[in-house]
């Protein structure tokens, strides 16, 4: 099973190649649109990037409710789990 | 009384150097950027060389930007626009926005990124592999979309795609908006970069693209020459700075060339195949010299459009004689493709380039390659050396697939 340690660091590390921002300052709380700066086109990257990894299948839905990082990665695990 | 509008600044990423001073000492040296193409395995084509750009980073430009959201010809023209906006001196944040404007030419748009996502899809069949960034990337505007963006010009923002024209359209567009009043300051140019495997093999499977030269890609390129056999694909980005002649005394800037005429036309022939008689190349370069209310005996040089095809140098010879009769033989051609290859939409901006740097510098670069002259394309002055001249005027052809022409018209200002 996936660990979610892992999951995050794929997160931040997905989410630092395209922002300028380095993995160290990205925390669990940290707001994706308001204090990242995730517009929606970076958005949709990211969601790319975390299909591509994790072979899932993001819903639009579902991205609506990527709130912070940790709304993320419990999305992931939860994702994850769910196609064992 | 429409406009005088004159060129002040000049950016430009070549296979032989990018800035104008790299650019212009390797054009002026006779250097040739051909190569055995390295971005990809070639050795199943026919034709194996090309003029790629080497060692271009866009963070050495833009140090922020993202490379993922911009194709490699839009790179290019980003990265030519920077240099062009710092070599004309222009204060942008001083400027109403609206009062700039972009108009860029590129043939093909985003295929180095764009082409492996159709690839990629046909082999996989899986279309959520297909990168979000597909579409803004692969679109021919995106390379104006993105000059627009990151210096906040706000004035008409357009791209024009007619193959190996575009440019020189790009720049003729550019001149009549200024002309017209749309916008006081215009960045024109074009990007291109499509050496890519499958554009690569389409212009193999038309038959020309050059292939007696694979083992001496530096001699590939040969206008004029009774050897050629075809041309050379290039890469790269020329951006011009252009703006009312007004505007540039105002701001007490240093002015290359004026661009005097532009003309459009189609040959309403055929999508590849140059109509033979040259009557509509000469209609082409005619119309532009009335425009520009330029006598003929005033032509000194002529970039020509030649792209080293057993075709299209002849017809495009034939027709400067049938235009300009007993004057054309006093009239310096040359061929700037043999430098950095056919850039296709880019061709038009780094020829016009060449004018202006030919125009303010009084020195015509060679046209290397040329060591067995064929009769068909022969003219006095077609030589393989620097040439100086004090040029009153030049004529530039660009001629595309889908029977289109441009040429434009440059005087030196005085």
């Amino acid at each position: 099973m996936i660990q979610k340690s892992e999951i995050e660091t794929k997160i931040k590390s997905a989410l630092s190649g395209f922002l300028k921002v380095e993995p160290s300052k990205i925390k669990g709380n940290s707001l994706l649109r308001e204090e990242l700066g995730l517009d929606s086109m970076d958005t949709i990257e990211l969601v790319f990037e975390l299909e591509d990894n994790f072979n899932i299948q993001i819903s639009d839905d579902d991205i609506m409710g990527f709130k912070t990082m940790d709304d993320v990665v419990e999305y992931i695990v939860k994702m994850t789990n769910e196609n064992k | 009384m429409s406009k005088r509008v004159v060129i002040t600044g000049i950016g430009i990423v070549s296979p032989v150097g990018s800035g104008k001073d790299d650019f212009w000492k390797a054009a002026l040296a006779g250097k040739c950027g051909v190569r055995r193409i390295t971005s990809f395995d070639i050795s199943n084509y026919r034709s194996q060389v090309a003029a790629e750009t080497p060692n271009f980073d866009l963070h050495d430009y833009f140090p922020d930007q993202k490379p993922n959201r911009l194709d490699r010809f839009a790179q290019f023209s980003l990265a030519a626009t920077k240099m062009a906006i710092e070599d004309s001196g222009l204060n942008l944040t001083s400027k109403d926005p609206y009062q700039v404007g972009v108009c860029m030419g590129s043939g093909m748009g985003g295929m180095v990124m764009g082409e492996p996502q159709l690839t990629d899809l046909i082999h996989t069949g899986l279309p959520g592999k297909v990168n979000p960034n597909f579409i803004p990337i692969v679109t021919p505007n995106s390379a104006s979309g993105q000059i627009a963006i990151n210096f906040n010009v706000k004035g008409p923002n357009i791209t024009i795609s007619t193959a190996c024209s575009s440019s020189a359209h790009a720049i003729g567009h550019a001149v009549d908006l200024i002309r017209w009043g749309k916008a006081e300051v215009m960045i024109a140019g074009g990007g291109e970069s499509c050496i890519t495997p499958a554009v690569f093999a389409g212009f193999c499977s038309l038959r020309t693209l050059s292939t007696h030269f694979n083992d001496r890609p530096e001699r590939a390129f040969r206008p004029f020459d009774r050897q050629r056999d075809g041309f050379v694909m290039g890469e790269g980005a020329g951006v011009l700075i252009i703006e009312s002649l007004e505007h540039a005394l105002k701001r007490k800037v240093q002015i290359y060339a004026e661009i005097v005429g532009y003309a459009s036309t189609s040959e309403a022939s055929h999508m590849v195949i140059p109509e033979q008689s040259g009557k509509e190349m000469v209609k082409t370069m005619e119309l532009a010299l009335a425009d520009a209310k330029v006598p003929l005996e005033d032509v000194d040089y002529i970039n020509a459009h030649a792209t080293s095809t057993p075709i299209g140098d002849p017809v495009e010879i034939k027709a400067i004689k049938l235009l300009f009769r007993h004057h054309a033989h006093k009239i310096v051609i040359n061929a700037t493709k043999a430098v950095v290859g056919h850039t296709i939409g880019a061709a038009g901006a780094i020829a016009a380039i060449v004018c202006a740097l030919s125009i303010k510098t009084g020195l015509i670069h060679p046209n290397i390659n040329y060591e067995d002259p064929d009769p068909a394309c022969a003219m006095d002055l077609i030589l393989q050396k620097v040439v100086e001249k004090k040029i009153k005027a030049a004529l530039l052809n660009s001629f595309g697939f889908g029977s289109n022409n441009a040429t434009l018209v440059f005087r030196r200002y005085e």
